[in-house]
């Protein structure tokens, strides 16, 4: 591997190790929220009447 | 210039070695489809096009994964030597799993969509103002094409043609790839909620993958200084003693500049040359001698090792170096001359070879 690849490699990587936990914070706080209860409980939840 | 297109030369090991590579992506869709039912929870169970469409997803993201591994684990010990072969094979089959990935994806979600699938795809969400609900498929598009380009050139033909700074400079393009990917599973799968299997491998391979990378880097960083030495107002680079340096064979730095660069000794003088020919970037520093001519052995272009000239009636230059001896070490200055410049050749003493 060249100099100029093994710099351009590390700056690379550099910013990868910034982005992921970046990506990590972002995703935790953006993500839905599971629904609760299984699918045949929420299934047997009554309706709301119109 | 010209470069002639060969098929694949196979052999016994390259042919196990894929069909090894081939069984697991069978045996790990198969698995992931069979077993991964049974593991699905009952509140949201998944349709066998869903499934197929995360069997086909989460395969190509671990064989990308080991594919990016196998590089720095190779540069910080020896003994992983033997993974970088056939890695090529590896990330070309990592590029057809990753298309039969978004092959699955157009069909199940784009199949009776107005629009080409294609169309659909990227008309399908254009909200790029928000992190929640951001259109991940766009950079897991993105990722595709570049894993299918470096795909469709990972053959020697074309390390040939793009010679192989250009070729290596295009295929570094695998890293922003997989930042994209991990952006695309991240805001994706990971963003809707509830795939903790997932986020485990996700975050140990970009984990890992960083750490191996930043490791492998900054311990050439670190190898790179220690060679440079302050000579005469200047940074020399060490290339090791005299007695290193046989009659009519080069000794081959690679540390500490742009390129690597072939020392030789001949007639008792040292020149030192790029080790680059300037036909197809044939390793200088493996050929013979010939009439004070260094010769390539992979074309057999000539350069004379005093100035990098080509001999009448060819035309071809290459970037020289300034070379010396001090007691029984050989120092090299790391700035390239022009193409061309005459160096005059170092005259080493017979105490100094003793």
């Amino acid at each position: 591997m060249q100099r100029r690849h093994r710099i351009a490699h590390r700056r690379l990587w550099l910013a990868l190790a910034v982005l992921f936990p970046v990506l990590g914070v972002v995703t935790v706080m953006t993500r839905s929220p599971s629904l609760p209860g299984t699918l045949s409980e929420r299934l047997s939840e009554p309706r709301p009447v119109r | 210039m010209s470069a002639k297109y060969g098929v694949v030369g196979w052999n016994q090991s390259k042919i196990v070695y894929d069909l090894v590579v081939v069984a697991a992506i069978a045996l790990y869709l198969t698995l992931f489809m069979t077993i991964g039912v049974r593991l699905q929870r009952v509140s949201t169970p998944l349709d066998e096009q869903t499934l197929a469409i995360r069997a086909y997803g989460s395969c190509a993201f671990l064989m990308l994964s080991l594919v990016l591994a196998i590089g720095p684990l190779a540069r910080l010990d020896r003994r992983f030597l033997p993974l970088l072969y056939n890695r090529r094979h590896l990330g070309v089959m990592t590029a057809a799993v990753a298309v039969g990935h978004a092959a699955h994806v157009l069909g199940w979600y784009f199949a009776y969509s107005p629009l080409t699938p294609l169309e659909g795809l990227l008309a399908a969400d254009t909200s790029f103002g928000q992190l929640k609900g951001f259109p991940f498929i766009v950079p897991g598009m993105i990722a595709l094409v570049v894993l299918m380009v470096l795909a469709a050139t990972s053959h020697d033909f074309w390390l040939a043609v793009l010679t192989p700074p250009t070729w290596k400079a295009l295929h570094m393009a695998i890293y922003p790839a997989y930042g994209l990917v991990v952006v695309h599973v991240a805001l994706g799968a990971l963003q809707a909620g509830g795939n903790l299997p997932l986020a485990g491998v996700v975050m140990v391979s970009a984990g890992t993958l960083t750490t191996l990378h930043l490791i492998a880097g900054f311990k050439e960083r670190a190898r790179d200084a220690d060679l440079a030495v302050p000579l005469d107002g200047g940074v020399w680079v060490d290339a090791g003693p005299l007695s290193a340096f046989a009659e009519d064979k080069a000794v081959v730095v690679h540390l500490g500049h742009d390129e690597p660069v072939a020392i030789f000794r001949h007639q008792g003088k040292l020149s030192a040359i790029t080790n680059l020919c300037a036909h197809q970037n044939g390793p200088l520093g493996e050929g013979r001698v010939v009439d004070g001519c260094i010769t390539c052995p992979w074309h057999g272009f000539q350069y004379r090792l005093e100035d990098g000239c080509a001999p009448a009636p060819f035309t071809e230059r290459i970037a020289t170096y300034r070379v010396k001896c001090v007691g029984d070490r050989v120092y090299l200055d790391p700035k390239a001359n022009p193409p061309g410049t005459y160096v005059e050749p170092f005259v080493v003493s017979e105490d100094a070879s003793s």
